[in-house]
């Protein structure tokens, strides 16, 4: 009787502590996340941390100039620092490859219509254009932002990562030349994607890494970001071109770990150059040279699987169509490859020829 | 000066006088600055005043913004001389792109008489009424000159909060319509949730007929509000506070509310 009457106040101060740590999850998690920026404890000047009653002249009441007020906090000396945020985002905008927010910033205007429907606009970005600064919460750098048309729908709030993307890359009419419609080559009615807008269309991708599989969906900040894995993340710099958070060389070179970083961090480097997706990886990569970009676009092809386009600065197509997929990692090409300094025809007598499958 | 006039300049000091001891105006006499729970005020301008820009020898106390006769209409028995600069205000859409109407220029109500000192255009002293006299009395720093340094707002009115605007249900409406599009977080309240004190007469019509009531420089400050220095006569804190709404400050939030918070916003 003892004894249970001895469990049963211990299982009392359980019961009764575990009310406690219901109470007061239950409390936290009513309060809700707060807008970072509206957190005192993270902002402990509230409004005033960016507006001022009587503010700069030509902004919204801000204490600073439009284009540095959000490095007041996100700059190498910000109090973002101070509360121990990874926030130097100026530092990551003076990579080589950025976002242009502190050349092209004072161009945004509040309100503006996007995808651009003037050529004439100055091509520009500002963090609002991505960030809604009073929404945003930590680990939602995105919560609010405005997203991408889709069909004649202005969807207002983005729920995907690239529809804030596709506000800027995608159909807009200042597009500079080198720029394409990204939002084409993601687009899920083509022949092979990276599986941003929905699910891959290959089945057999066998190098993928853990934990992603060929039903996985990635996005566009998985490439695109900062090279620094321990600063700030997102899109806003990055030492690499197209602002890739790795290396991604695109000219014939050794094969190695670091020469295509990127493409690694998803592909199992074994699994490719022993042949496993395609039985020539490994003689192509590792003996001529060749780069992932000489056959494969990263973000989509119209009309061939496995992310083939080839590249004209290498390959230069025959009369015949230059490439014809395979489902079993054999697919023929007729092409010439110039590479290593010399031309390597594939055509018909090279295969009959035995060299090839 | 007429026997007369000294006596109504007597009175008047008497009234003001009264108005101190009891701690209605500044909190304080003159003469006795250190207010409890508060601090000086640099808007008494006197002799006796705190402020750098205090003046060389006059005593009287109200007599830089007041006067019982000869007072001018613009404002309660307003003595000092108003401005007659032209101002640049922010023009709808102005800078922002989410600016609903254009404020009126030159301000009316209370703004027009706190920016004949704080545009810097009159002389710090230039009154109507001193014993009879329309005259500018003598102050430390800058003379017979207009007010200077930091305090001075100048004639340029954008990148300042509106003043001189309607605050009227439709205008909370309209900036409804705005949120729910996304293009602002915060909304401007209805009328009936905003504290009296910071509706201000002007006659500003955002939406006909008007309300009669909207944002003047005195719906944030009270220039009687006997503050420690440097706060700017705010009306409720305005930095470092925290209050129900989404933590925002209690100054902004009296007239602004969260896109997503109806119960306040309506």
């Amino acid at each position: 009787m003892n004894g249970w009457t001895c469990r049963s106040e211990s299982g009392r101060r359980i019961l009764s502590v575990l009310a406690v740590i219901a109470v007061v999850s239950i409390t936290v998690l009513a309060e809700g996340v707060m807008p970072t920026h509206l957190d005192k404890i993270k902002n402990p000047s509230g409004c005033a941390g960016c507006h001022k009653g009587h503010g700069k002249k030509g902004t919204m009441m801000l204490s600073v100039d439009k284009k540095d007020t959000c490095f007041v906090c996100h700059g190498p000396g910000g109090s973002g620092k101070a509360v121990g945020a990874k926030t130097d985002l100026q530092s990551v905008f003076n990579k080589r490859y950025r976002h242009p927010v502190m050349e092209t910033s004072a161009y945004h205007v509040s309100g503006e219509e996007l995808p651009e429907n003037n050529p004439a606009t100055p091509r520009h970005v500002a963090c609002q254009d991505c960030h809604k600064v009073h929404e945003t919460e930590a680990g939602l750098p995105l919560k609010g932002s405005r997203g991408h048309k889709i069909g004649s729908v202005k969807r207002e709030v983005a729920t995907e990562e690239y529809e804030v993307c596709y506000l800027c890359h995608s159909e807009s009419a200042n597009l500079p030349a080198r720029s394409g419609n990204v939002a084409e080559e993601f687009d899920v009615s083509n022949s092979s994607y990276h599986p941003v807008e929905a699910r891959g269309r290959s089945s057999r991708v066998p190098s993928l890494t853990q934990p992603y599989a060929a039903a996985s969906r990635i996005t566009c900040s998985d490439c695109h970001g900062n090279n620094d894995a321990f600063g700030p993340k997102g899109p806003h710099g990055s030492d690499y071109e197209f602002m890739l958070k790795k290396q991604y060389i695109m000219n014939e070179t050794a094969e190695g770990p670091a020469t295509y970083d990127l493409c690694y961090s998803c592909h199992n480097r074994q699994s490719i150059l022993q042949n496993e997706s395609f039985q020539k990886h490994n003689e192509h990569i590792v003996y001529f040279h060749a780069p992932c970009s000489s056959c494969h676009t990263p973000h989509g092809s119209r009309s061939n699987p496995n992310l083939i386009e080839l590249n004209t600065s290498f390959a230069a197509p025959s009369p015949m169509p230059s490439y014809v997929p395979s489902n079993s990692g054999r697919p023929l090409c007729f092409l010439t490859c110039h590479i290593g300094g010399k031309d390597v025809a594939h055509d018909n007598a090279f295969y009959t020829a035995k060299k090839w499958p | 000066m007429t026997s007369k006039t000294r006596y109504i300049a007597a009175a008047f000091g008497v009234l003001c006088w009264m108005l101190f001891s009891s701690g209605h105006v500044f909190a304080d006499g003159p003469g006795n600055l250190t207010a409890v729970g508060g601090g000086p005020n640099k808007h008494n301008l006197s002799v006796s005043g705190v402020s750098q820009y205090r003046a060389v020898s006059e005593t009287e106390i109200c007599v830089f913004c007041h006067t019982p006769h000869r007072s001018l209409k613009a404002g309660p028995l307003w003595n000092h001389n108003l401005s007659t600069a032209g101002y640049v205000v922010s023009s709808a859409p102005g800078a922002s792109g989410t600016q609903l109407t254009e404020p009126l220029n030159p301000p009316d109500g209370d703004s027009r008489l706190c920016l004949s000192c704080h545009d810097g255009t009159v002389p710090l002293g230039a009154v109507q009424n001193l014993g009879g006299q329309s005259l500018t009395i003598n102050m430390r720093l800058v003379g017979m000159g207009q007010l200077a340094g930091p305090s001075v707002i100048g004639t340029n009115l954008s990148g300042h909060h509106l003043v001189s605007v309607e605050i009227s249900p439709q205008l909370n409406t309209d900036k409804s319509a705005q949120c729910q599009s996304g293009l602002i977080n915060w909304n401007v309240k209805v009328p009936a949730n905003i504290p009296e004190a910071y509706k201000r007469a002007t006659s500003h019509v955002y939406t006909a007929p008007g309300t009669g009531k909207g944002v003047q420089c005195t719906s944030c400050h009270d220039p009687h509000l006997d503050n420690p220095l440097g706060s700017a006569f705010l009306r409720a804190p305005g930095v470092g506070s925290w209050s129900g709404e989404r933590f925002a400050d209690a100054l902004c939030v009296s007239c602004h509310c969260w896109c997503d918070t109806t119960t306040s916003c309506q």
